[in-house]
């Protein structure tokens, strides 16, 4: 009841005039943010810390905070319409809301994602609210080997995302799990086909990657074949079908848990929650071989997660003072620089300005699904544009967004190389899904092996001796020997789907 | 889609050679556990196992059927080539040349790739994607953009 | 005709970018913006500073500062653009040390330059390493974790931001000076070294100032030295290493660098400026909001200094990779 009657006190806090306006305007920037490749949520807050400083500290954590859970709505809308990821938590919806996109059902896709992303972001904030505290120092448990054991679930989870062919998607898999190996080894910290590239050292970035595998091979199909179809597809209906939202709830809510419990998990990223949810609804769906051709399932379910992702994360810095992403520790920075110290205290020692910005969450969620919404229909027509207008400016747009990753043109070469990649993978009818998956896992498991080693000092016990790592490779195992049995029957011929 | 499979894997299988090659030559193991060529090899020579079970079936099992349009037209491939000059002329020149007459040029480029629009609007969506664009980043946005030599 | 062609003459050559430079020796040369280059990704400690000094330096310079984030490879990408711009003091970029050093003495990395590539311009601020357990620790002091990690070498777990980061060198000259062995875990990142802590997975964290502050006011840290000459107003009671008898000053010294062969008196009027700004009183509050502690030094300090950690700091890499 006390809870309920901080919130209240919360709630009418975010209300205020100005604190309304610092949420709406933190929504608009971040919506932007998502929607520029390049510029994460991350640098969005970053360019602004400065402009913040004079600022009230509860408007300026409130505007921080809107923009990152606005930037993830932001990226869904040009993942959606021309397939180019604006931040890698969107790279996957790429796969199912480009297809609805070419099939004119681009403002299903938004809406749903706008849906989802709302419920999922203030189911994650009611979370915040009642279960921070028990549940924050449960996610303290995860050290290295738990970290690890989850990374091997992910990658367990590959073959799920096989659509015509075994190999194919294994192959597909292996080859990022070796662009993932480019870089310093976090073994000893020497150099690993780098070729004596120094922009080679941090290995290759994602987002290049992702841009590059679905925009740019994209832009070079339409290219090739000039094909009408794409692009000039007639915009049939702007809002979901019956069926839609029947296909879409139960996802939402399995986002949603998927995106809050991995959100307190200090350190993951947002981009593991939309890949897990993704799979999932592959795994679950009665078609499964449908999805990549446009199934709702497959936008609902990541954009929830991400949004409830980011929501979620702040329970770590509020709870325990953690910054659990690089955006929650500008964040975090934002609470230093007024003098604010986020952790345990910070509920008691500022309990009007914690409860304001929880209360601003909620706010920020309805704002954002207000505020595009009735933008959906405009964003839409931006697929009515001429194909030459159109691709030119994607094409403009991805030079920059890769430029502007970290200010170098090596980017934008390693973006139309993955491009020439997503090109042929496509006539090839490889599948891109588990290359971009391994991509991003491959790092953090290898990381997390070598700390857990580093802890145990080389023993492998430490693997089996903690529930929680226990408990996930179990699960990993379930998955391994179920695709194991899959490829077994496939290479005796039982399965014409090789 | 037989021969293009062959080719595909034999491809990987060359892929799986140099990566396996390189892997051999970096520690694989340290008092810790796997150094950093433990993974890289293996790696590789799943990659290679899998590239060559994609060799035996494409070569051993009934061919899936040709995609129309695997192999390009002539005009096709052109552009497809045209474009990644271009993304390759961008990258080299951008920082030297700087981003808004790279960008020009590189607009231009594109707009004439897809051909068929009338000159008024080939300037203004190419202007409004290269100084328009570098306006909005480094005045408005104030991050920085290569200014080159204009 | 003479007449006529002198004044286009000269108005071609104001024209002429870079025409101002031949004219008069005059730095910074009006309307030519500076490019102050941060070798890590905006929103970090080195970035929120910059920032500041930027704003500070375009008013004492009177011409653009830009701030161009180039990250990667923990600076070394950044870098090594650096030392291949022309030094004419238009090019400048942020370097902390001991990592710099670590580039081109550790023979993994082999960067393409060395101390004799930089000119130094100022030192800004340090950040000093510090040594924190739980609360709760078996090891409530320096000297008890010292004498634990002697009868049980190379099992004492200590989480540091990175494999030759400053936290990690602070541990590795800890362990010259008290001739004892720790088991270090490398993590990716301050927070994930304060988290792993927090979460009891390793004994030890080894980080910076600002990573223990919060968690020492919450209770949940002790920190068992601070890896500088003197106390700090951030973290009250704490002693340093030094005075518990284990002579250790590690910090991440954070200064601006110009590439070699930048002019004497193009030097000069740079630290000039970034000496001006660093004493300012609004950026002393902000700075110390930042949570570190500025402390100038003028090139030739600056300098010595630099050296003085590479000759501190490159036996032990030595024996780190002769391993």
């Amino acid at each position: 009841m006390e809870t309920l009657h901080l919130l209240a006190g919360g709630i009418a806090g975010a209300l205020q005039p100005t604190n309304l306006l610092f949420a709406f305007l933190g929504c608009v920037i971040g919506t932007i943010v998502g929607i520029l490749p390049g510029i994460g949520p991350v640098a969005g807050t970053a360019i602004l810390i400065p402009l913040t400083a004079s600022l009230d500290p509860t408007a300026a954590i409130i505007m921080l905070s809107a923009i990152y859970y606005g930037a993830m709505y932001g990226g869904t809308l040009t993942s959606v319409l021309v397939n180019v990821p604006g931040e890698a938590a969107s790279a996957i919806t790429c796969l199912d809301g480009y297809a609805m996109a070419k099939q004119g059902r681009a403002g299903a896709a938004l809406t749903i994602a706008a849906i989802g992303s709302f419920i999922g972001g203030s189911i994650a904030t009611m979370g915040l609210v009642w279960l921070a505290l028990p549940i924050s120092s449960v996610a303290l448990r995860f050290g290295p080997p738990e970290f690890f054991a989850l990374m091997v679930v992910g990658l367990s989870l590959v073959t799920g995302l096989a659509s015509t062919s075994l190999v194919r998607a294994l192959l597909s898999a292996t080859f990022g799990l070796m662009v993932a190996m480019v870089g310093v080894d976090p073994v000893v910290g020497g150099q690993r086909f780098t070729f004596g590239q120094v922009d080679l050292l941090d290995g290759i970035n994602v987002v290049s990657v992702a841009m590059g595998l679905f925009g740019i091979g994209e832009i070079l199909l339409i290219a090739e074949t000039k094909a009408v179809q794409v692009l000039d597809a007639k915009i049939r209906t702007l809002m979901p079908t019956k069926q839609d939202w029947q296909d879409s709830w139960a996802p939402i809510l399995r986002g949603t848990g998927i995106g809050f419990f991995i959100g307190l998990i200090p350190g993951i990223g947002a981009v593991v929650p939309t890949i897990i949810s993704y799979v999932a609804e592959k795994r679950l769906s009665r078609t499964p071989e449908k999805f990549g051709t446009g199934m709702i399932a497959g936008v609902a379910g990541p954009e929830t997660a991400n949004n409830a992702y980011s929501n979620a994360s702040l329970v770590p810095l509020f709870t325990l003072g953690i910054p659990g992403s690089p955006t929650v520790a500008i964040i975090m920075g934002a609470f230093m620089m007024n003098g604010l110290v986020p952790g345990p205290l910070l509920f008691q020692e500022h309990s009007d300005l914690v409860w304001t910005v929880i209360a601003s969450l909620f706010v920020g969620n309805v704002i954002l699904v207000i505020l595009n919404l009735p933008l959906i229909p405009l964003w839409v027509m931006i697929l009515k544009a001429p194909q030459s207008v159109l691709c030119t400016l994607i094409l403009a747009f991805c030079v920059l967004g890769a430029y502007t990753l970290s200010g170098s043109a090596f980017d934008i070469i390693v973006m139309a190389l993955f491009g020439v990649l997503g090109y042929l993978f496509r006539k090839l009818d490889i599948p891109l899904a588990p290359m971009v998956l391994t991509v991003i896992l491959g790092p953090m498991m290898e990381k997390a092996l070598r700390q857990s080693l580093e802890i145990s000092r080389g023993s492998f016990e430490i693997f089996f001796t903690r529930p929680i790592s226990v408990a996930l490779l179990g699960v990993a195992a379930v998955f391994l020997i179920a695709s194991t049995l899959r490829l077994a029957s496939a290479v005796r011929g039982d399965d014409s789907e090789v | 889609m037989r021969r293009p499979y062959q080719v595909t894997a034999l491809l990987c299988l060359s892929l799986a050679l140099f990566v396996g090659w390189n892997a051999v030559r970096l520690r694989y193991y340290t008092s810790l556990g796997p150094g950093p060529g433990f993974f890289p090899l293996w790696l590789a020579v799943l990659f290679g196992l899998l590239a060559l079970a994609m060799l035996f079936h494409a070569t051993w099992s009934v061919p899936e059927a040709m995609k129309p349009d695997f192999y390009p037209s002539r005009a096709g491939a052109m552009r497809v080539g045209t474009i990644l000059a271009l993304l390759l002329v961008a990258a080299l020149a951008i920082e030297a040349v700087g981003f808004r007459l790279t960008m020009l040029a590189f607009n231009l480029g594109m707009m004439g790739v897809f051909g068929r629009r009338g000159w008024i609007e080939t300037v203004l969506i190419s202007v409004a994607g290269s100084f328009g664009a570098y306006y909005v980043f480094v005045d408005f946005l104030k991050i920085a953009l290569p200014e080159g030599i204009f | 005709m003479h007449r006529i062609a002198c004044p286009a003459l000269y108005l071609l050559l104001a024209l002429l970018p870079g025409a101002a430079d031949v004219e008069a020796a005059t730095f910074p040369t009006p309307g030519t913006p500076i490019q102050l280059i941060v070798p890590y990704a905006a929103g970090g400690s080195v970035d929120s500073n910059a920032r500041l000094m930027a704003a500070g330096l375009e008013k004492q310079l009177g011409v653009p500062v830009q701030v161009v984030n180039k990250p990667g490879a923990a600076s070394q990408l950044a870098l090594s653009q650096l030392v291949k711009t022309r030094p004419n003091g238009h090019t400048l970029s942020y370097a902390v040390l001991p990592t710099v050093v670590t580039h081109y003495l550790d023979p993994e990395r082999d960067a393409p330059y060395t101390r004799k590539n930089f000119q130094p311009i100022a030192l800004q601020y340090h950040v000093p390493a510090v040594l924190a357990v739980q609360t709760a620790s078996p090891y409530p002091t320096l000297r008890d974790l010292v004498a634990a990690a002697k009868a049980k070498p190379e099992s004492i777990t200590i989480s540091d931001s990175g494999l030759l980061g400053t936290p990690h060198m602070t541990v590795l000259v800890l362990e010259q000076v008290a001739g004892v062995r720790f088991a270090s875990v490398h993590f990716d990142g301050g927070a994930p070294s304060v988290t792993a802590l927090l979460g009891g997975h390793v004994e030890v964290l080894a980080g910076t100032i600002p990573d223990a502050v919060q968690n020492m006011k919450a209770g949940k840290f002790r920190v068992l030295g601070i890896a500088d000459d003197r106390t700090s107003e951030f973290l009250p009671g704490v002693e340093t290493m030094r005075s518990q008898g284990y002579d250790v000053l590690i910090a991440s010294s954070t200064g601006i660098v110009a590439p070699a062969g930048t002019p004497k008196d193009v030097v000069d009027v740079l630290t000039n400026a970034v000496k001006t700004v660093i004493a300012s009183e609004e950026v002393k509050k902000r700075t110390y909001e930042f949570g570190v502690t500025p402390r100038y030094m003028n090139p030739d300090e600056y300098a010595a200094y630099w050296e003085q950690q590479e000759a501190r700091l490159g036996p032990l890499l030595k024996a780190l990779r002769a391993k």
